[in-house]
């Protein structure tokens, strides 16, 4: 009998210790987002203006951030895999798409170019990098990275399917990084992450940039309520998010100056 | 800096450990004192959670409370509590079967012979305890090593929120990724010597009891 009291009081205890207190948002979002820091930044800022919201942070590939939305696990979602979202808004769970940064995705690899790729456009990059077997990570974790990877082989028309220089990492932009680095393999990346994780850290450098065809193009997208219910009661907070994400000048001055300390130059891009 | 994740994973484990030990020790006395139908059942549906992955729990844990799961409507799906579920669901059936374990051949001695003596009941579960706390001392070492160190369902059902449910395990995973040696070493430094600590306690406690 005492134990059994005992236990109930603790059960009570740990019941009412987590208690929650503020509005929380939850915004999944893709590892490329936060392993950059960027949105540490904007939520610091954010928690300035809106002290009464909360926002945790989902850091999964944008193919799970889908996923976590559709089930009602996530309230808003800013990922980078155009085709996706365009599928999530007509499957009508997403209801509104607002594009508001971009970078440029790259292709890097083992400092000494084993397939001479430098200068190359990423069409023939990838085309040269699969004729002479060089080694290749890929995310193959559906997220937007890995989305924009798989576009190219779809254009060059090469099917990488068990091809042995082709490595699937499965995770996340950083850790695939470190694989690439490891192996001494070509890999794609968003430039954002390379300079944080990898420039001045991993024996990688940056052989194609400044492709047009490898625009990184970040959106917010909120829920429709219809098909994701729960979003109607947090409908005020989420307005409060995404004004500030998209149109708030604490946003634009801090994507316009973000990296610029560091690396001499930005690491995104507003887009107009 | 990660002090506070530090103590989260304590807390969270602290938690696990208790309902873990509070379940794990009942059912290994219950096992190794009463014979009943489908007990061997019962001991395989044990043996196969003691080697279950941890990432198949935090799967399944994942499913029942997302919102549009059973217990969705608890809201607990990214939080400590969904967490602490997940790691007293790793310690009980290693904690139940060193317990069973260490009681099968004398618990009934040991049962009947205090029975004799005319010990109450909680007065048997001391006797009993106190007999087998060199086994319940590596039961909770071993438990503890297990549920600090997951990283799989910790990420999966915690998600990996700082501030709030970023714990050693997932930060050591996360700063790496983000390239941040320095950080998840120590981290990781902070890990072992903490193990070390609570293991030294442990063995403090089975000599003194003694």
């Amino acid at each position: 009998m005492k134990k059994l009291v005992f236990s109930l009081i603790l059960i009570l205890l740990f019941v009412q210790g987590c208690a929650a207190k503020k509005v929380t948002l939850r915004l999944a979002t893709t590892t490329s987002v936060s392993d950059s820091g960027i949105l540490s930044v904007l939520l610091d800022e954010f928690k300035k203006e809106y002290p009464s919201i909360d926002v945790d942070i989902l850091a999964v590939g944008s193919g799970q951030a889908f996923e976590l939305a559709k089930r009602g696990d996530a309230d808003l979602l800013i990922v980078h895999s155009p085709a996706d979202e365009q599928k999530f808004i007509e499957d009508g769970y997403g209801k509104e798409r607002i594009p508001f940064m971009k970078n440029y995705f790259v292709v890097a690899g083992s400092p000494d170019d084993p397939c001479k790729i430098q200068g190359k456009t990423a069409d023939e990059a990838f085309k040269v990098i699969a004729e002479k077997g060089c080694l290749f990570v890929s995310r193959a974790d559906a997220s937007g990275t890995n989305k924009k990877e798989l576009s190219i082989w779809k254009e060059i028309n090469i099917n990488t399917d068990g091809k042995e220089w082709y490595i699937k990492s499965g995770s996340g932009m950083g850790a695939s990084l470190i694989l690439a680095s490891e192996k001494g393999a070509y890999i794609l990346t968003d430039k954002a992450t390379f300079m944080t994780v990898a420039y001045n850290k991993l024996p990688l450098k940056i052989f194609v940039e400044n492709d047009n065809s490898l625009l990184n193009i970040y959106s917010i997208i909120t829920l429709n309520p219809d098909k994701v219910p729960h979003v109607v009661a947090l409908k005020g907070e989420i307005n409060d998010f995404v004004n500030f994400i998209t149109s708030s000048n604490t946003t634009r001055s801090i994507i316009e100056d973000f990296g610029k300390g560091k690396f001499g130059f930005p690491l995104f891009e507003l887009l107009n | 800096m990660g002090i506070d994740i530090i103590l989260r994973s304590l807390w969270i484990a602290f938690w696990a450990l208790l309902f873990g030990s509070i379940f794990g020790i009942s059912i290994g006395i219950w096992f190794a004192l009463k014979t009943f139908k489908f007990k061997r059942v019962l001991f395989l549906i044990l043996y196969l959670f003691l080697s279950l992955p941890p990432i198949t729990i935090g799967l399944f844990l994942y499913l029942t409370f997302s919102r549009s799961g059973a217990f969705g409507f608890l809201g607990w799906l990214f939080t400590t509590k969904v967490m602490i579920i997940a790691q007293a669901i790793m310690a009980t059936p290693l904690i139940s079967i060193i317990t069973f374990n260490s009681l099968e051949h004398r618990g009934k001695k040991i049962y009947e012979t205090a029975l004799l003596l005319g010990a109450k009941p909680h007065e048997i579960i001391r006797k009993i305890l106190k007999e087998i706390r060199f086994s319940l001392g590596l039961a909770v070492a071993t438990a503890f090593g297990k549920v600090i160190s997951e990283v799989g369902a910790s990420t999966l059902i915690g998600g990996d929120i700082e501030g709030k449910t970023r714990v050693m395990s997932t930060s050591i995973l996360a700063e790496t990724r983000m390239g941040n040696f320095n950080f998840a070493l120590k981290q990781a430094l902070a890990l072992i010597l903490i193990s070390l600590a609570i293991n030294f306690f442990i063995l403090i406690w089975q000599g003194k009891t003694e």
